[in-house]
């Protein structure tokens, strides 16, 4: 069993909210539709609205050129954590902080206008590669702050933010470093909707994850963090408890490169491992928010291995409202786990209307008072990587 | 953390050459290989050493079985990825439009897609886990493998890190060298992959290369540290360390953001007491490796 890690703030912003609380509010109680947002090719095939980030908001935040736009979303959730745990950049000074994030696109050589120019034999402006060379998430986030502890990228595609929150509460827990600022960030970017787009796994409607009529996934975008502290940091800087990182467990499908294994082993495998680390049992889970894309293949699966292990446990799915968010989508959704844990709420799955005849894995749709202790947080991603996490109410 | 290095497999070329992997024919069917990227290949195969290396054993034909041990994780670190797959996706934008680019092209462009390849072919449903970072991807891995070992997440890790070159790459680093004023200075652009088949390190005792040992110091730190006298690192940090009063040697005269694993291989492989040096960041990560006995 694993000791628990004590988490201290969070910060998250996607199109359902600029701070934690809002993004969790919209979730409870609202709704967001999906936008055909400027700087993408819509034409036929392609046909996708997506989860954006208020542009008028982000052009308000302080803008650091040199950055790309996951950088973008990422510092002010990191900012809302900070404020919230009361950490200052000189209390961070005296510790040693690690900086592990999550990303996809965030990490990708997505240029294609520089790329364009530079096949035809011109020499475009390097201003997009500097960007790049100075966006590495885990490793921008280190220099803004002047972070010394461990440094990791997480490019696991969409479990990325799940892993980068299990990789650093080891490193609490090993005593590599005091606090870590872990989670994950993702800007929309046109290459990878149209790799997605091109898949053709993407909705041309709003996504409805679970439903029988779902049509796919739209993108989105975002960025969330949790602060994890090891106990002897939240006693010395008297820090306040949001909940713990219990067990985390990751496993490959080792099946296929973009298709989940059939039977879910590796999501078993992942959340069994998961489970097991954490000193509990399925049945003493109490709610479950899942990773559901609305694709085909993911609800599908991810809902028959949900309906086996879990077969009484209420489950709800957020990317009705916020797209899915790859590198930044299991750090959200960690967010919002903890989120209900604390507040004894469970928000509806927005998109889901009705259950395919076949499928025992219907949803939450409506707000519910939930009573539990335990939470637990699951991704699939892109070369049958499965992760999850669990997730305790309270203070260690 | 200390751990114990069991195996080592590299995919380096000769000089500034691309890394040759036909010898991955031997390992797997062609026709199994026929969509494998450059970047994957140079996974499969330097994994594939590692694994032979740990057990004993060569590669002769498709027939030799590879040892695999039987709880082991893969973590791959690297700086840019797949690149050249990324490229071939953008070239299938700019040559028929967005609405006819290869979705094949498109999901072999994701970062994690060589660290599953390696899952599927090796058959082994475990933990993977694929990093990406410029800074310190060396010493990010072995975090990650020393985690896990820690842990009992798994028994083993192969820790693999791979870079591949690319002429945009290529062309990027000089023209980016020349608007610095840095154009003499530049070493060649170079690729690779080095694999390390890691245990834990009570199993020491039991393994070809004994244990690695690696700290962070802060430039500061780092003259005060227990350095070995065989000290190899990357060819672009010899000057910095050499500021800092640190002589140090570089195996391997081109440059990529994985450089320090060659280093490192160099390093385990003159079995005695010697050390690797990564920059990561404003910091130093330092790999100690301490022979069997």
């Amino acid at each position: 069993m694993d000791r628990p890690v004590s988490i201290c703030a969070s910060g998250c912003i996607c199109a359902a909210g600029k701070d934690t609380r809002a993004c969790f509010e919209t979730m409870l109680n609202g709704d967001v539709q999906p936008t055909f947002a400027p700087g993408f090719s819509y034409d036929q095939p392609m046909h996708s609205p997506v989860f954006a980030v208020e542009q008028e908001w982000l052009e308000r935040q302080e803008k650091n050129p040199a950055l790309t736009e996951t950088m973008q979303l990422l510092f002010p959730a990191v900012e809302e954590a900070l404020a919230q745990s009361g950490l200052t950049t000189e209390r961070l000074g005296n510790l040693k902080v690690g900086s592990c994030i999550g990303s996809s696109t965030g990490a990708s050589l997505n240029f294609k206008s520089f790329y364009q120019q530079w096949r035809k034999g011109d020499e475009p402006d390097l201003d997009i590669i500097e960007s790049y060379l100075h966006s590495n998430p885990a490793a921008a986030l280190a220099e803004r702050y002047k972070l010394n502890g461990p440094v990791q990228t997480v490019t696991n595609a969409c479990s990325s933010g799940t892993d980068a929150i299990g990789i650093a509460a080891s490193w609490i827990r090993h005593g590599l470093c005091d606090l870590v600022i872990a989670g994950g960030a993702d800007a929309l970017s046109g290459i990878s909707y149209t790799g997605f787009s091109r898949l053709m796994i993407t909705s041309p409607e709003k996504c409805r994850p679970f439903d029988k009529d779902r049509q796919g996934l739209n993108l989105g975008e975002g960025a969330a963090v949790l602060i994890l502290a090891s106990e002897n940091t939240m006693q010395e800087l008297k820090l306040n408890s949001m909940g713990q990182v219990l067990g985390y467990g990751t496993c490959c499908d080792a099946h296929h490169l973009t298709a989940p294994h059939p039977e879910g082993t590796g999501l078993k495998q992942a959340i069994n491992e998961a489970l097991v680390r954490s000193g509990i049992t399925a049945s003493e889970i109490g709610f479950i928010n899942v990773h559901g894309t609305g694709t085909e293949n993911n609800d599908r699966i991810e809902g028959q291995v949900i309906s086996k292990l879990f077969p009484e446990t209420p489950f709800t799915g957020t990317k009705g409202v916020t797209g899915h968010t790859l590198g930044a989508a299991g750090a959200i959704e960690a967010v919002m786990t903890v989120m209900s844990l604390q507040n004894g709420l469970l928000m509806p799955t927005r998109g889901f209307h009705e259950a395919a005849a076949e499928s025992k894995a219907i949803p939450v749709t409506e707000q519910t008072e939930i009573n539990a202790e335990y939470g637990l947080s699951d991704s699939l991603a892109f070369g049958g990587n499965n992760s999850a996490l669990v997730f305790k109410k309270g203070a260690v | 953390m200390r751990l114990a290095l069991h195996g080592i497999g590299t995919a380096l070329p000769e000089a500034e050459d691309a890394v040759e992997t036909s010898d991955l024919n031997s390992y797997f069917a062609p026709r199994r290989l026929r969509r494998v990227d450059h970047f994957t290949r140079m996974t499969l195969l330097a994994g594939c050493r590692a694994l032979h290396d740990a057990a004993g054993t060569v590669q002769e034909d498709l027939k030799t079985p590879l040892d695999l041990p039987e709880d082991m994780g893969v973590v791959i670190s690297t700086g840019y990825g797949p690149s050249q797959t990324i490229f071939e996706f953008l070239d299938s934008i700019i040559d028929h439009g967005a609405g006819c680019a290869s979705p094949l092209a498109f999901s072999h462009s994701v970062h994690n897609i060589p660290a599953a390849t390696m899952s599927v072919f090796l058959n082994n449903p475990k933990p993977y886990t694929t990093l990406c970072q410029l800074h310190g991807p060396l010493l990010a891995g072995l975090q990650t493998a020393g985690c896990w070992l820690a842990e009992g997440r798994v028994k083993k890790v192969l820790l693999g890190l791979v870079d591949e070159k690319t002429p945009l790459l290529e062309d990027n680093t000089r023209r980016l060298l020349e608007n610095k004023g840095l154009a003499g200075e530049q070493i060649p652009v170079g690729e690779g992959a080095c694999f390390f088949l890691l245990g834990s390190a009570e199993e020491a005792n039991a393994t070809r290369y004994g244990t690695l040992e690696f700290e962070t110091f802060s430039p500061q730190q780092l003259p005060k540290a227990q350095l070995s006298d065989a000290t190899y690192a990357p060819a672009r940090s010899i000057s910095r360390l050499s500021k800092l009063d640190i002589s140090a040697t570089a195996s391997r005269q081109t440059d990529m953001p994985c450089a320090a694993a060659p280093e490192l291989a160099t390093a385990a492989m003159k079995n005695e007491q010697s050390c690797c040096i990564e920059q990561a960041g404003n910091n130093f990560g330092v790999i100690s490796v301490k022979p069997q006995g």
